[in-house]
């Protein structure tokens, strides 16, 4: 069974969360989809199998050999929404994806793939294309915005957590919520 | 009597704690519609591109007027469902002080084509084949609006989305026309 895990600073913090923001969790294993949600926040996380990649990108012309790169990787899917906070902070530097032996696992960004873009002589309209459907790095997420997209992670063959944190606040201080998903996989076709 | 006084404030104030009021808008401004947020008033960045007719056309030419500015891209399915909306609203704002302009992100032509043709056929769009404008306007996501004034500042922004012809929207819309 997936679990969900609200971590913050003391037990009587969590607590008092506890009381206040009931955390309703579920798994799709049909689409290997984990829904994190209470009164505050919503979090969707799951994986892409490479054919779903291959079959989106193949559809917009990226060629053959960025196909064959992104096949390679594992492709997290994200959503979050920000139900009630002035201000809720995606930096995706705050999100720790780690084997169960707690081994970190890698996570491309956007400097990662412009290099692998070099290598395969990716277009800048397709850059450009494939960027849009990454989640952003950071992103200050406004009070009934959500934002959506891919994080790429080195591919891993056993189940794998993230620990994903996010600052409140305008000026990032508020409480920290931190949202751990365990069990995600590499979604193999 | 001053005790009751005192404990029927502390009530109120209670209540009021636990029940904030939300107006409807996300930055305080009680006016403004669910998704729409002020930004600073900071100039909006250049923009001139060609639309599918091969004109090209340069955003600053609408000085004087409001500019609904809108990136999008055929592959994102809010913009799917936010095209019929926006040309919905097109011809009701036709030579108005509001001018709709939409930007397409990095498709070819051909897939713009098909996409306005099947989902909004009445509407034209710039084309940023490159993704490389779109970048320099830094929308939050696609879809993303943006609402120049007629100084040529940035204003507002909505949030994704948005059901551009219904109630709330459109009165938002009517309502920039009617401040100038």
């Amino acid at each position: 069974m997936h679990k969900a895990k609200l971590v913050n600073s003391s037990a009587a913090w969590v607590l008092a969360m506890l009381i206040s923001h009931p955390v309703a969790y579920s798994a799709d294993s049909k689409t290997d989809s984990h829904r994190i949600e209470d009164k505050d926040i919503t979090i969707v996380i799951g994986s892409r199998t490479p054919d779903q990649l291959a079959a989106f990108y193949s559809g917009r012309g990226f060629n053959q050999a960025s196909i064959a790169a992104i096949k390679k990787t594992c492709f997290v899917f994200g959503m979050v929404d920000n139900k009630t906070y002035d201000t809720l902070w995606l930096s995706l530097d705050d999100w720790k994806f780690h084997t169960v032996d707690g081994w970190p696992l890698r996570r491309y960004k956007r400097d990662d793939w412009k290099k692998i873009w070099q290598q395969t002589g990716l277009s800048q309209a397709h850059q450009s294309t494939f960027g849009w459907t990454q989640l952003p790095e950071n992103r200050d997420l406004r009070m009934h915005e959500h934002v959506g997209g891919n994080v790429a992670v080195e591919w891993n063959d056993a189940p794998f957590t993230l620990e994903a944190t996010f600052r409140t606040g305008a000026d990032k201080s508020g409480e920290p919520r931190t949202i751990t998903v365990e069990n995600l996989t590499c979604n193999s076709n | 009597m001053q005790f009751k006084l005192n404990r029927r404030a502390f009530i109120i104030s209670i209540f009021l704690a636990l029940h904030p009021f939300h107006a409807g808008a996300d930055d305080g401004a009680q006016t403004l519609p669910r998704g729409i947020i002020t930004v600073d008033g900071q100039e909006a960045p250049p923009l001139v591109l060609n639309d599918i007719n091969g004109d090209s056309v340069d955003l600053s030419q609408f000085r004087g007027k409001w500019v609904f500015a809108h990136f999008w891209a055929s592959w994102c399915g809010p913009c799917r469902r936010e095209m019929p909306t926006i040309q919905a609203i097109d011809s009701e704002f036709k030579g108005s002080g509001l001018v709709i302009v939409l930007i397409n992100t990095a498709e070819d032509e051909d897939t713009v084509f098909d996409f306005l043709g099947t989902v909004a056929p009445d509407m034209n769009t710039l084309l940023d084949s490159d993704g490389l404008a779109t970048e320099k306007w830094q929308p939050r996501g696609l879809p993303s609006t943006y609402f120049v004034d007629p100084e040529g500042k940035l204003r507002y922004i909505a949030l994704g989305g948005r059901p551009w012809d219904k109630g709330e929207y459109l009165g938002f819309l009517k309502g920039l026309i009617k401040k100038e």
